[in-house]
């Protein structure tokens, strides 16, 4: 449990408000008569009043002005007037303060002239400060309406990828049906009809007729089990797409390149595999654009835990350049997404290194 | 069963409650009176008076403290009426205490000592001032033992110094200034008025004493779950 104390705009207000009240009583005490007490316990009751219930600053224009009247036939009490001068200042209700200021100018001498002074700058102290705290409230507020409208539009992506998931497994599902009847479905149709026929010739005792039928019975088994397979092999993933992919973009690269891959790269989540293929496809499009190479070598090794691809090249073109492109930045954020790391080494050598821990069903 | 009756039986199971109300005052009584001043009992009763006063929140109190609250706020009661209901059982106590304090000062101290109608007025705006007190002292505190072992020593305190224990001439002048401050004093205030058949003296001491009730409702009010 967070147990730091905080000091809010209130405390200070409430603060600042005792420190005022305590020095108008002691200012006030050597001529504090019964009717001076009975004021100063009204004008506490009045700030009181405030703090247990929110009501409008104008409200307390009222409890002001009687009190200036007041003041009137018991000057003494004039000085309590900075109070409300303190409060309107920090509710930011500076036009409230101009007709009790002034009053105060004119009936206050010496010293005393201070305190309303005092009171009007730490009630403008504290009312900028719960201006800016209001702000930052809000802004606060805003940047958890904008999470909260991202969070719905990814559980609504996630939704989505679900129900196109379904889609496909079903249009999966017909195209499997579909394979089955168009190629098996016939075949063991005329095995049956065949078997059937058989039956009735050796019944019949015709054994030459008979011995003719089980060969074709064989020929359509045989075909069948032909289409069968080749079905399985129509319906099998092609898992080896993302690995030719990459190959190819090492082959197909402007500038001759070595290039190694060791492991099973399809084994890896199929978001790793689209990232892997996005960091080497970034990495290449870098070396074409800011470097003239004689060599570059690249190796990608897979495993169960992790992926790393590591890239180098020579010939870089303006090496004091301390900044990354954009391309190699959302790259780095990509990959730091799925907790993998990014590294770069310029010199001579410029040398990528990326490492993406491997999760789900193949992960640890 | 209303809140209020509630409230009053649950005051009344106490087991101090019927004699502080109904015997002490009597008691009272027994003080000698000095001399150039109202009888001691009237002074004297501003002590009895607090402490019954303290007494009697300490459902409120204990209500909090033990969770109560949590489950009335979940409830349809308001706690604007369930404060309400309780004060105002408290405040009726109060004032059948003082009610038998001048009943029974009128028989043994006969009618012409004071004017009842306005010591019965003090008395009363006294009670509300204690019970409001005694409601804002305990939400200060998490255990009703630790508020009324602290409480014990304040009040006797300011009772002694504000010239409720003892007649207000007896202090030195310096400290009769002081004490203004405390809702005690404005009790001896208000009987040294009646004395001397000040009116506005003992008004301003009634009114005096309400404000710094409205004062301490406004801080014991608040709701602390």
């Amino acid at each position: 449990m967070d147990r730091s104390i905080r000091i809010e705009s209130k405390h200070l207000f409430r603060i600042v408000l005792g420190v005022l009240l305590s020095l108008v009583f002691f200012l006030r005490y050597s001529t504090m008569n019964p009717p001076l007490l009975l004021v100063f316990l009204l004008v506490v009751f009045s700030l009181m009043l405030r703090w247990r219930f929110s009501f409008s600053p104008a409200w307390m224009l009222i409890d002001a002005s009687l009190l200036t009247m007041l003041s009137l036939s018991l000057p003494e009490a004039t000085l309590l007037l900075s109070l409300y001068l303190f409060y309107f200042a920090s509710h930011r209700n500076l036009f409230f303060c101009i007709p009790f200021a002034i009053y105060l100018v004119v009936v206050l001498q010496g010293l005393e002239m201070l305190v309303p002074l005092f009171s009007l700058l730490l009630g403008a102290l504290v009312g900028v400060w719960e201006l800016e705290r209001m702000q930052l409230i809000k802004e606060a507020d805003e940047y958890r309406l904008k999470t909260h409208h991202l969070e719905a539009e990814t559980e609504h992506l996630l939704l989505d990828y679900a129900d196109a998931q379904y889609l496909s497994r079903l249009q999966e599902r017909e195209q499997i049906a579909q394979i089955l009847h168009d190629s098996l479905g016939h075949e063991l149709t005329a095995a049956h009809l065949s078997v059937k026929a058989l039956d009735m010739l050796l019944e019949r005792g015709d054994v030459e007729k008979a011995k003719v039928s089980q060969e074709k019975i064989e020929q359509r088994l045989s075909s069948a089990l032909a289409q069968l397979k080749l079905a399985v092999r129509q319906l099998e993933p092609d898992e080896k797409q993302v690995e030719r992919s990459i190959a190819r973009l090492f082959e197909e690269f402007v500038y001759p390149l070595q290039y190694t891959i060791r492991g099973d790269v399809s084994l890896v989540p199929p978001a790793l595999q689209q990232i892997l293929h996005s960091a080497i496809k970034e990495a290449l499009t870098n070396v074409a654009k800011h470097a003239k190479p004689t060599k570059i070598s690249a190796s990608l090794d897979v495993n169960t835990t992790l992926v790393q691809l590591i890239m180098e090249n020579d010939g870089v073109m303006g090496q004091n350049s301390p900044s990354t492109g954009n391309g190699l930045r959302y790259l780095r954020r990509r990959v730091e997404r799925l907790g993998g790391s990014m590294s770069i080494q310029k010199g001579e050598q410029f040398k990528l290194l990326v490492s993406i821990p491997v999760r789900g069903e193949m992960g640890v | 069963m209303s809140i209020f009756t509630f409230a009053l039986r649950e005051n009344l199971r106490q087991k101090l409650t019927l004699p502080l109300l109904l015997l002490f005052p009597l008691v009272l009584l027994l003080v000698p009176s000095m001399p150039g001043s109202l009888p001691m009992s009237f002074s004297l009763f501003g002590l009895l008076n607090f402490y019954s006063a303290f007494l009697l929140v300490r459902t409120v109190a204990e209500d909090r403290m033990r969770g109560v609250l949590v489950r009335i706020a979940s409830s349809p009661i308001s706690h604007a009426h369930y404060l309400s209901s309780h004060l105002a059982a408290g405040s009726l106590l109060l004032i059948l205490q003082s009610l038998v304090l001048l009943v029974a000062s009128f028989i043994v101290h006969g009618s012409g000592t004071t004017n009842y109608l306005l010591l019965f007025i003090l008395y009363c705006s006294y009670s509300v001032m204690t019970l409001s007190f005694s409601l804002a002292w305990n939400t200060m505190f998490h255990s009703y033992t630790t508020s009324f072992a602290l409480f014990s020593g304040v009040g006797s305190i300011l009772c002694l110094v504000s010239g409720v224990t003892f007649p207000l001439r007896f202090l030195p002048p310096s400290m009769q200034r002081m004490v203004r401050v405390l809702p005690t004093y404005w009790l001896a205030h208000g009987l040294e008025a009646l004395y001397e058949q000040a009116g506005a003296s003992l008004l301003l001491a009634v009114v005096i004493l309400l404000i710094f009730a409205g004062i301490f409702l406004l801080v014991g009010s608040r709701r602390r779950l």
